[in-house]
């Protein structure tokens, strides 16, 4: 079971940074912080986790010849890592609270 | 010889007494998924009958056919129907029936739950089409949407309909996600680890794990909208401080996920379907893993783009368009697998075939109007138009009825023992074709053109006509075409001559028994050595069935299948299921008279009913386990093993941890729901906050650490139970306290928050209690400790939680206004 919930691990984590990312915004957003702050945290928080992603996507990736569910955790960080890039790109190029 | 003797045998253990006692009594898997697929497949055409009501209502201007009363009311049961009386009973069923075929099992992991499932959707069905035929079905459309579905602008019983039918409904759904987990993830044959599972398994755990998070936010959403409707509990009236945005989250939190939950046992099927035909093997197992994990995950980041114009921040929605873009990439690895498969191979176009090309196109198609609408400036135009009809239908026809149609042709010699015999099906599918096409097509023409959805009539002067009329008559071809597949269906049922086994030459276990399956499937469980166990062996059918495996020797009329450890796939213990019995019967009918006593506002029946479910609950686990030690049993192949009530890794461990997960997501939802109203909702903060009080606090948080703090072996004595009985008891007390100091739930929506939040953890309380009641009772019966050990292990379990929600709702109730 442990096998499986590793495999799964990098798109948890994605979950995780993407619902943070949508809190935090709309938290700000309803609080009226300033822009700028908003922007730092909300990149902060993409940043962190793209180096989380990207350290468990190098440190799992698969090794030849290992079993199906272990190369599966190198390969689903990745799929987080990716996923994360593109989903919280828009934190560092748009404009919040419009 | 043998082979008959044992089948005679175990056919006496597992068999169904004749006439209608034993039709409900019966707990088999394969019963149960028939009833199912067969009912569901009845609401497909009901579905299908209101859908042609709708094309005749459009197919002219200024229709006269049905006034807008009515017209709400078909379109609205016509969606609730498709999705939640076909789509998803028609794959639970069919993944109830097929899977332990599948993986080498007897049966699934618990009978009586599949039994008790198939009850509830019969009864919470049943509900919905007395409300159709009383002229009083919901009419709010099939999400509801508040404020048109609250009480002020609906004020008669429809929408109470909606929301008990279907959340009666929805009990069986999450009963049938954990019978599948667990099931998947032990229950398979030894050495079948989840690198050689057929990916139909894949597939369902994939998609078993979704309905557990998926639906009880939409459960969370009908409770809350039932509680403002019912008792005036303002958490979607603005007025009062609640949100009508709330029931959207909470509704499409569920609904798009939901999209992915019917498509991919679809998907599942198509990657069984299609090597076969392609007389190959799958091409790129891994990848298509890696895609369904995937989509599972970003399914759930998808939702907001359903509530793309209802003024969300920019940067928000920029979020959920780039997710909604996203998840085509790993749909877009299944599609080209498949085609992979089909280039690598040699494809035949038979029947089963024919239907999977009608999928590709048409899924395609929907599947690229599904990236159209991703774009949020696009969404804007097209949001709430007959574009958005016409996609979602690209989807779920394509992706769903077509594979089903070819799932229906390839899985019928298995399921009936015949052949097909006439030729009628090449016609239906040609019908059911172009007549999709035809309907659906223009369909994105005529919202491109301005047609809104849902509209019961326009005026011939906006030009929709000709459109209109081309789309009604394609309808009606295509339900010509679903006619004449009825037709062909029954004529392979009754008249057709009998099938040879395994007449497509497939390679994986459900073509390994007899055809009609028997009640036990396989006499023998074998060893798995490939994900294509029949192609080394293409005799495994008949050294099964002469017993040449695991548990090939009936003892003690215990209905035995194997368990094995998730990871390795080796021998863990033996499970013995229970047999057939009316306990999922009248759990069942007390269930309804829970749900109908709220329906019809007998108030008083509610608790009567609660207490009814409570003592039938308390049969059903008193009945389980053995009286005596049994220790480790012989299982064949020169190995034995213990019986499951004496394993701590039973599944009933495994059916509480996921009934568990589903149950968080439910208590996580409310808690999203509570923080969501404090922060985005108007009228926020609520005019008067709970009275502070630290004692409350402190004495709530003991309480609960108390109620979670005796483990192990102390869990055991009779001080461990008094302590941990006591925690939840003054847990209990300061959450009742808090419901007396709370302000009025009638109010505000805080107040509401707060009095849901109270009850839930209470209700968990009193479960947690009860559960330590009984493992207290069955050790004073003098049931032996080596069964009374798993036992505790789950009501520890349970009792965690508890006190879990108790801390974390004492937390919720009591900070803000301490703080404040």
């Amino acid at each position: 079971m442990t096998g499986l919930f590793r495999a799964c691990t990098g798109l948890i984590l994605w979950a995780a940074i993407f619902s943070l990312l949508y809190a935090v915004e709309g938290l700000g957003c309803a609080n009226g912080w300033a822009i700028a702050t908003l922007r730092i945290v909300l990149v902060a928080i993409w940043l962190a986790g793209l180096a989380v992603l990207g350290w468990l996507s190098w440190r799992w990736w698969p090794i030849r010849g290992s079993a199906m569910i272990d190369r599966m955790a190198g390969i689903i960080a990745l799929v987080g890592l990716v996923s994360t890039v593109w989903t919280g790109f828009p934190v560092a190029i748009l404009i919040a609270c419009i | 010889m043998k082979a008959l003797r044992l089948h005679r045998e175990f056919s006496k253990i597992w068999g169904t007494q004749r006439g209608w006692r034993g039709s409900i009594e019966s707990v088999n898997h394969s019963d149960i998924g028939k009833r199912l697929m067969l009912s569901a497949f009845f609401f497909f055409l009901v579905g299908g009958v209101l859908s042609m009501l709708i094309r005749a209502q459009l197919a002219t201007p200024d229709s006269a056919f049905a006034g807008p009363e009515v017209y709400n009311q078909i379109f609205t049961m016509h969606g609730s129907i498709m999705m939640f009386l076909f789509a998803i009973p028609m794959f639970e069923g069919f993944a109830i029936y097929m899977l332990p075929k599948m993986l080498g099992a007897r049966d699934l992991a618990f009978p009586r739950i599949s039994a008790y499932g198939w009850w509830c959707y019969l009864f919470g069905a049943s509900m919905l089409c007395v409300s159709m035929l009383l002229g009083l079905a919901p009419d709010s459309g099939w999400f509801m949407y508040t404020p048109l579905s609250s009480k002020p602008y609906s004020p008669g019983i429809n929408s109470d309909f909606w929301l008990i039918g279907i959340t009666f409904v929805e009990v069986s759904a999450i009963a049938a996600a954990v019978d599948i987990t667990v099931s998947i993830l032990k229950m398979r044959a030894p050495g079948m680890t989840l690198a050689k599972m057929p990916l139909f398994a894949w597939y369902l755990l994939v998609t078993a794990v979704m309905m557990l998070i998926g639906f009880p936010p939409l459960i969370l959403g009908s409770i809350l909208l039932e509680l403002e409707r019912a008792f005036g509990w303002p958490f979607f009236d603005v007025t009062r401080g609640g949100d009508s945005l709330l029931w959207q989250h909470l509704f499409w939190l569920f609904g798009h996920p939901e999209v992915y939950i019917i498509f991919l046992p679809a998907a599942g099927a198509i990657s069984m379907i299609i090597p076969v035909m392609a007389r190959t093997k799958i091409v790129g197992y891994g990848a298509i893993v890696a895609a369904i994990i995937a989509l599972g995950f970003l399914s759930f980041g998808l939702w907001v783009h359903h509530m793309f114009t209802v003024g969300i921040p920019h940067t928000a929605l920029a979020f959920f368009s780039a997710a909604s873009t996203l998840v085509a990439i790993p749909t877009g690895v299944q599609i080209f697998a498949w085609l992979g498969t089909l280039w690598a191979g040699r494809p035949q176009m038979k029947l089963p075939m024919l239907h999977l090309v009608g999928f590709f196109v048409t899924f395609v198609m929907g599947g690229l109007t599904g990236v159209m609408v991703a774009v949020v400036p696009f969404d804007w135009q097209a949001h709430d138009s007959a574009f958005i009809t016409a996609h979602l239908h690209y989807v779920l026809f394509g992706g769903f009825v077509f594979p089903m149609f070819a799932a229906v042709y390839y899985w019928m010699p298995q399921i009936t023992g015949r052949a097909r015999w006439f030729k009628l099906g090449e016609v239906a599918f040609w019908l059911i074709f172009i007549g999709f096409h035809a309907t659906f097509f223009l369909m994105h023409l005529v919202g491109l053109l301005g047609q809104p959805r849902r509209i019961e009539t326009y005026p011939a002067e906006v030009g929709w006509t000709w459109i209109n009329l081309i789309s009604s008559i394609g309808s009606f071809v295509l339900a010509i075409g679903i006619a004449l597949f009825v037709v062909d269906i029954a004529l392979q049922l009754w008249l057709a001559h009998r099938s040879k086994r395994n007449p497509w030459g497939a390679s994986t276990l459900e073509w390994a028994m007899m055809q009609p399956s028997p009640t036990y499937n396989i006499a023998a469980i074998p060893t798995v050595e490939d994900r294509d166990p029949l192609e080394k062996q293409p005799d495994l059918a008949l050294r099964l069935a002469r017993g040449e495996g695991y548990l090939a020797t009936p003892r003690n009329n215990w209905r035995e299948t194997l368990a094995i450890d998730t990871a390795t796939a080796r021998v863990d213990h033996v499970i013995i299921l229970p047999g057939n019995t009316r306990l999922p019967l009248w759990t069942g009918l007390v269930t309804g008279l829970f749900f109908l006593a709220i329906l019809i506002k007998l108030y008083w029946v509610v608790p009567i009913a609660a207490v009814g479910v409570t003592v039938l609950a308390w049969r059903w686990a008193w009945v389980l386990g053995h009286r005596e030690t049994v220790g480790e049993v012989d299982i064949g192949q020169g190995e034995r093993a213990l019986t499951h009530p004496e394993c701590d890794d039973r599944p009933g461990w495994w059916g509480s941890v996921f009934l568990l997960a589903a149950d968080g997501t439910f208590f996580a939802s409310l808690l999203f729901g509570y923080a969501f109203l404090w922060t985005i909702a108007p009228n926020w903060p609520p005019p008067a906050l709970i009275e502070s009080s630290f004692a409350a606090l402190a004495l709530g948080m003991a309480g609960a650490l108390l109620a979670g703090a005796v483990r192990g072996k102390r869990f055991a004595g009779p001080a461990g139970f008094a302590g941990t009985a006591a925690g939840l008891a003054v847990a209990a007390l300061v959450l009742i306290f808090a419901l007396v100091r709370a302000p009025s739930p009638t109010d505000h929506a805080y107040g509401a928050m707060l009095a849901v939040l109270a009850s839930y953890a209470l209700l968990h309380l009193f479960i947690a209690t009860v559960m330590i009641g009984f493992v207290w009772m069955r050790s004073r019966a003098g049931r032996p400790e080596s069964g009374l050990r798993s036992e505790r292990r789950i009501v520890r379990l349970w009792t965690d939680y508890a006190a879990l929600v108790a801390g974390a709702g004492v937390l919720a109730i009591e900070l803000p206004g301490w703080i404040a």
